[in-house]
């Protein structure tokens, strides 16, 4: 099934480190350019949730019409000490329409992985 | 919301008519009125007006399709023209009254009941009496009356107006009337009824759903909406939700089912049926506190809905329509009760939870606009495609709404009546068009966002305040009201900016860029510009972002470039600056400059980055030091500068660098002529890279020397002006932070890129002037210690010099004592500085109106005389001690060593000295008896506490005061005078000598102890006697120093009588075989008889004659004597035999001290003369 996806990952300090259009189908011509205000604007309610719950995974926090944001907080406080400062409290943000809520998590769990690995790089030169 | 009828907007209210008898219908409608639920009255004044109720329609062909769904006064009808119930009102005196007016009431009655029939709309009877009357009503007749009207007796009611209880007993009150045959209030009994009615009418209708004896799904609808409706109307919100609910269902899938109409306007009706019901839905769930099922409710359905756009050429009625649902719920979710506004966040409700934003209307209020401006843009296009909708234009007037809700016909007359006509689907979207084009939807628009953003900003979400703020903008920016619309980007984009978010702050500049056109500012046109051409590459802005990025066009780097060209050639007035929507040009010209400055926290730092180091951090005044300058740009094409000024706080240090690729440029350009000039071989400064130039800088002023700004001329009226920064301080941008891209170091030295500073130290000129302390060594407490200051010059003249003093405690406690900080007096200070007493000017001229001086206890401040070289100036500072102290003294002189250069900055020489305050002289003193003399005071041998250290001294007998002064300072000091002064009258006690003036002074060395002997006959018997004050004038050892005289209280004494005193009495000395008298003297002072027990010891040295030991009386005040003839034995240095005299009464012994027994015995009476010369 076709679907839209806009996927960015947000700094603790709000700043977008990368984004990609990740959807099977490559725009929604209108929508398009709006998917980086969409998520943008989801920052409000994300840095009010995170800290009301344990849980890293929001599932559907803001809505624009068919679109749903979905976001993943990594747990800043408890990786402070050992990882570097880029990846304290880092969102994860995807902009979707599909409603595969296993997926969106596994993908998510997935790219956390990565990213960790990814950040932790620097580590190997002081080994 | 206001566009719905009153009808839907308020809760349906159940509707009665009052017929006959006008004269109670106020009071009875105001009755019904203030009841809860009340009931509204349809007052018809007789029975002629039966009329007036609408009679029942034939029923409908079941073979007929429906022309419609709902017909659209249906529910007004019922609210306002069909009762449902009928109140016939007769005067009692009619009903009681001559048969002619009773076969009236008759006829009326059955008049009534025939017009009512057919709607099956109930009868209530009443009957209007007076109070006096009321025992007149004819029973019969009423009885007649209830069976003509064929209702029940509580349906016939006596009514009363004139008699208050009576009155509210009928009108409400639901106990039996005067008479038997009402026995409930009027108000009871029309509710009641009337929800009959409706209960009945529901269930006529309902019986129809039931059976489902109809074919089209537009009667499934209409009656689900009738039966909802009935319920509403007696109030059983469950069912009216429930029957709503299936007539929406039923409704959509009319959807693309029914062929009953041209298949645009189908949609059309489809779309207000349910707009109807849903309006209706959401605002029982939400009056019902239902919010989180409203809210769940609606999303639902406007998902359902969305996607039914319809035909082409009119999308936008579609997104008119969900606008408008949107706004509707957001209207009432804002009116909604506060209480029922419950978020329950945690709850796990579903998959379908509502986010946070969707409990608030302005995600409502947001959304409606968004498909508003859908509705806008689609409206525009449809426009734009259809060529003929102006043919359309006179007729669209003849349209109007049909009977049927959502239905549009055209109105015709024809021979004087008016006929519609049904439209066909390309009629209706030439009208719909027409209809279109005449609204202007921006300022709703806008209306909505802003309460969106208000509401937003309010709860502190400013992201999405800030997404609202630029849909808002971009409506402005399309009324082209830019200045509004400029403003609001502003604000939008500093978030954007703040936060790093690219692609949006792109967009938002490129609006920007395009509002300063249209308010020709070309200026912020330059900035914008430069600023979007100096953003970040993003990757893959080509492809995903190439629709509708606004005016800014997709980011890509070719239209970055292209950016950059454009503001460069307005920049360089090589192009005008137009305008398409104002019609005006704008140019860079030299009568309007282009001046751009750059700050630590402008957007524009990325444009151009100046940061300015210091080779050194100091250097000397005179002294050349190197100075790197590095600038940096991220614009993507090379820029060339046509010259570089460099500007620092010291403006003689300023300069300018020029290009050596353009010098007939560069030459025509310099702001200040003398100022110094470099050329640079080329200045172009390339995308990401530095470009490093290095000068020499060389200072005569010492202090700070700072660089201010570097300012870029590119062209002859463009200039950037960018504040230096420190590479030591630099921050990066927030937007290049993440970026891929190389990173350099500004400049070549490592060391000096991160720790370079824009600012360096110049030192001050060395001093050629000495500043001299003179030390005399530690000061004395209580003198004028007098410090001479010297100021010689050897190398410097010295011209406006100021001499500062300061005093500062060494501990850092302060000067003034603890308790004096409120009272500033000379007692409370340690140290101050009195005077400063100077040499008259060496100088002839010597103005002394030039002359300053100001003295504070700590702080002096002195003018000192223009000297020439090799002359010199002293003063004196005279600094008193109140108080042992240490002090730490500043002087520090400040000088111009040339008078014809003011703008020089002043040499200073500091010097400081510590100081020890010390206190001069110690003074002592000791009290002692006579030799050979003891009084027995009872008190001294009472008081064994050793705390208790006052001295004791005997009324009326001599004691001898010892003042011991010890030199505890360092310098040898001369005494010059000893005094004490007694504090009360010599009555109580003598000192002798008072004073004395010492003939010689006595030259007191470091460390030595000077004593002199007063002798006190205290006269009175007291405790706490006050002897006096110790005063010693001194002096130190040399003549230029005045006399200081130093104080020391003697403590209190006490005084007491002495019960007796014993006396030693013998020659001082003795000749060896010579005897000599050795007697005891003890005199008694009581009134009492004393025994005496008196022993005396044997001595290897003398041989004595007396008795040994011995008890005597001795009288009241008599003395007695014992006497003893001694002959020494031995020679030298003897010890008389000791005498013990025991006080039997107060059991004291005296043992006089050895020291006072020691007799010196000469061999021989030696050849000198002894005897005083007067004895002779």
């Amino acid at each position: 099934m076709a679907s839209t996806a806009c996927f960015m990952i947000v700094s603790k300090n709000d700043i977008p480190i990368y984004e990609a259009e990740v959807g099977t189908v490559p725009k929604k011509e209108d929508a398009a350019h709006q998917h980086q205000f969409i998520l943008h604007a989801a920052l409000d309610i994300v840095q009010d949730t995170a800290w009301t719950t344990s849980a890293m995974f929001l599932k559907a926090i803001d809505r624009f019409n068919d679109l749903v944001v979905s976001v993943y907080v990594t747990a800043g406080h408890i990786l402070s000490f050992v990882m570097s400062d880029f990846i304290i409290h880092t969102r994860l943000m995807l902009l979707h329409d599909s409603r595969n809520e296993d997926g969106i998590k596994s993908f998510f769990q997935e790219v956390h992985e990565l990213y960790i690995k990814a950040s932790s790089v620097m580590f190997y030169n002081l080994i | 919301m206001e566009d719905f009828p009153e009808e839907l907007r308020t809760p349906p209210v159940a509707l009665s008519c009052l017929i006959g008898c006008p004269d109670v219908h106020p009071l009875i409608t105001a009755h019904l009125h203030s009841q809860q639920p009340p009931i509204n009255a349809i007052a018809l004044p007789d029975f002629s007006k039966i009329s007036m109720i609408p009679p029942k329609k034939p029923s409908r062909d079941p073979s007929e399709p429906p022309a419609g769904i709902i017909k659209r006064d249906w529910f007004s009808k019922h609210r306002t023209r069909i009762p449902a119930v009928v109140a016939a009102i007769f005067s009692s005196r009619d009903v009681s009254g001559d048969p002619v007016h009773w076969l009236q009431v008759c006829t009326d009655l059955d008049k009534l009941k025939a017009s009512i029939r057919g709607r099956n709309i109930k009868l209530v009877v009443l009957v209007v009496t007076k109070w006096n009357d009321k025992d007149n009503t004819s029973e019969e007749r009423i009885l007649a009356l209830r069976k003509r009207a064929e209702i029940d007796s509580k349906n016939l009611i006596i009514f009363v107006p004139d008699h208050e209880p009576e009155l509210q007993q009928c009108l409400s009150r639901q106990v039996p009337l005067i008479v038997p045959l009402s026995k409930f209030g009027l108000w009871t009994v029309l509710g009641e009824l009337a929800n009959t009615y409706y209960r009945d009418e529901g269930r006529r209708v309902r019986s129809r759903l039931e059976k489902k004896n109809y074919t089209s799904m537009e009667l499934h609808v209409r009656y689900c909406f009738k039966v909802a409706i009935y319920a509403e109307f007696r109030r059983d919100w469950l069912e009216a939700l429930k029957l709503y609910e299936d007539a929406y269902h039923a409704l959509r899938e009319m959807v693309g089912t029914s062929t009953r109409m041209p298949p645009i306007q189908r949609l059309v009706e489809i779309k207000a049926v349910a707009e109807q019901l849903h309006f209706k839905m959401s605002t029982l769930l939400q009056h019902g506190g239902k919010v989180l099922e409203a809210i769940t409710w609606f999303r639902q359905r406007t998902a359902n809905y969305r996607k039914l756009v319809g035909a082409p050429e009119v999308i936008f009625l579609h997104w008119e329509w969900l606008s408008r649902q949107y706004m509707v719920f957001a209207q009432l979710l804002e009116t909604s009760s506060p209480n029922a506004l419950h978020v329950p966040s945690t709850d796990p409700v579903a998959e379908e939870k509502p986010t946070e934003w969707e409990f608030h209307p302005a995600y409502y209020y947001q959304l409606a606009a968004s498909y508003l401006k859908e509705k806008n843009t689609c409206l525009e296009f449809a426009l734009s495609m259809s060529i003929d909708v102006g043919a359309f234009d006179g007729s669209a007037e003849s349209v109007v709404a049909s009977a049927y809700l959502g239905q549009y016909s055209r109105l015709l007359e024809h021979e004087d009546a008016f006929i519609t006509q049904p439209l066909t689907d390309m009629e209706y979207v030439h009208y719909a068009l027409a209809e279109g084009k005449r609204f202007k939807d921006s300022f709703e628009i806008i209306a909505l966002l802003k309460k969106s953003f208000e509401a937003y900003s309010s709860s502190k979400a400013e992201r999405t305040a800030a997404y609202c703020g630029l849909q808002m903008a971009r409506e402005y920016f399309s009324l082209n009201d830019f200045s509004n619309a400029k403003q609001i980007f502003d604000s939008v984009a500093n978030l954007y900016r703040r936060e790093g978010w690219l692609l949006s702050l792109w967009e938002v500049l490129g609006y920007l860029r395009e509002c300063s056109k249209g308010t020709s500012s070309a200026k912020d046109f330059i900035e914008y510009s430069l600023e979007m051409a100096s953003l970040p590459e993003t990757t893959g802005s080509s492809e995903s972002f190439s629709k509708d990025c606004g005016p800014a066009e997709p980011a890509t780097s070719s239209q970055r470039e292209k950016i950059h060209k454009e503001a460069f050639e307005v920049a360089r007035g090589e192009s005008e600056l137009n305008s398409d929507e104002q019609n005006s040009a704008f140019k860079v010209k030299s009568d309007y400059p282009i001046y751009l400055e750059i700050d630590l926290i402008s957007p524009l730092r990325v444009t151009l980055l100046a940061l300015v180091a210091f080779h050194q951090p100091m250097v000397k005044p005179g002294g050349q030091s190197l100075i790197t300058i590095s600038l940096r740009s991220q614009l993507p094409i090379n820029v060339e500068i046509d010259q570089l000024e460099v500007q620092f706080n010291q403006s003689e240090c300023n300069f300018i660098i020029t290009n050596g690729q353009k010098p007939q440029i560069s030459s025509i350009d310099i702001v200040q002529p003398g100022h110094r000039v470099e050329t640079a071989p080329d200045l172009v400064l390339a995308t990401n890279k530095w470009l490093r130039l290095t000068y020499d800088i060389k200072s005569d002023l010492s202090g700070k020397l700072e660089c201010i700004y570097v300012i870029a001329r590119i062209g002859p009226n463009f200039t950037i002006c960018c504040r230096a920064e420190s590479p030591a301080l630099m921050n990066d941008s927030p937007l290049w932070k993440f970026e891929n891209r190389l990173e350099t170091i500004p400049i070549k030295d490592p060391g000096l890129a991160l720790s370079g500073q824009k600012a360096i130290q110049v030192e001050e000129p060395e001093p050629q002037v000495d500043l001299i302390l003179d030390s005399s060594g530690p000061a004395l407490v209580g003198e004028s210690f007098i410090l001479p200051v010297t100021v010689a010059s050897r190398g410097h003249a010295v011209h406006s010099g100021e001499l500062k003093i300061n005093l500062v405690d060494t501990r850092g406690g302060g000067l003034l004592s603890p308790r004096g900080e409120e009272s500033f007096s000379s007692d409370n200070i340690h140290v101050e500085l009195v005077d400063i007493s100077c040499d008259a000017p060496q100088d002839k001229s010597g103005a002394p109106s030039d002359k300053i001086q100001k003295i504070q206890p700590s702080f002096g401040l002195i003018s000192v005389p223009s000297l020439d070289m090799g002359e010199s100036w002293s003063c004196k500072l005279k600094i008193k001690w109140n108080h042992p102290k240490p002090i730490m003294l500043y002087v520090s002189l400040g000088y111009l060593p040339q008078s014809d250069d003011p703008s020089l900055q002043k040499v200073h020489v500091h010097k400081s000295l510590q100081i020890e305050g010390k206190i001069a002289v110690a003074i002592s003193h000791r009290y002692m008896l006579p030799f050979r003399q003891d009084p027995l005071l009872l008190s001294k041998l009472k008081s064994v506490s050793e705390t208790d250290q006052t001295p004791y001294l005997a009324l009326n007998e001599k004691t001898l005061l010892i003042i011991s002064v010890k030199n505890s300072s360092e310098v040898p000091l001369r005494l010059l005078s000893m005094s004490i002064e007694t504090e009360e009258k010599s009555v109580a006690c003598t000192v002798q000598p008072q004073q004395e003036e010492f003939r010689e002074a006595i030259v007191n060395m470091p460390g030595e102890e000077f004593k002199k002997v007063f002798t006190i006959i205290p006269k009175v018997n007291s405790t706490k006697l006050k002897i006096g004050t110790v005063s010693l004038r001194w002096e130190r050892d040399s003549n230029d120093t005045s006399s200081q005289v130093t104080k020391y209280r003697l403590p209190d004494v006490n005084v007491e009588l002495p019960l007796l005193a014993v006396t030693v009495e013998c020659p001082p000395h003795a000749f060896l075989g010579n005897p000599f008298l050795y007697s005891v003297k003890i005199l008694n002072q009581t009134e009492m008889l004393q025994e005496i027990k008196c022993s005396i010891s044997d001595s290897q040295s003398f041989v004595l004659s007396g008795p040994h030991s011995d008890t005597m009386l001795v009288l009241p005040r008599s003395a007695q004597v014992l006497t003893y003839m001694l002959v020494p034995l031995g020679l030298g240095s003897l010890q008389l035999p000791r005498v013990t005299v025991v006080s039997m009464r107060y059991s004291a012994g005296l043992q006089p001290s050895t020291a006072s027994l020691l007799v010196f015995v000469y061999p021989t009476k030696p050849h000198v003369d002894l005897k005083p010369p007067g004895d002779a």
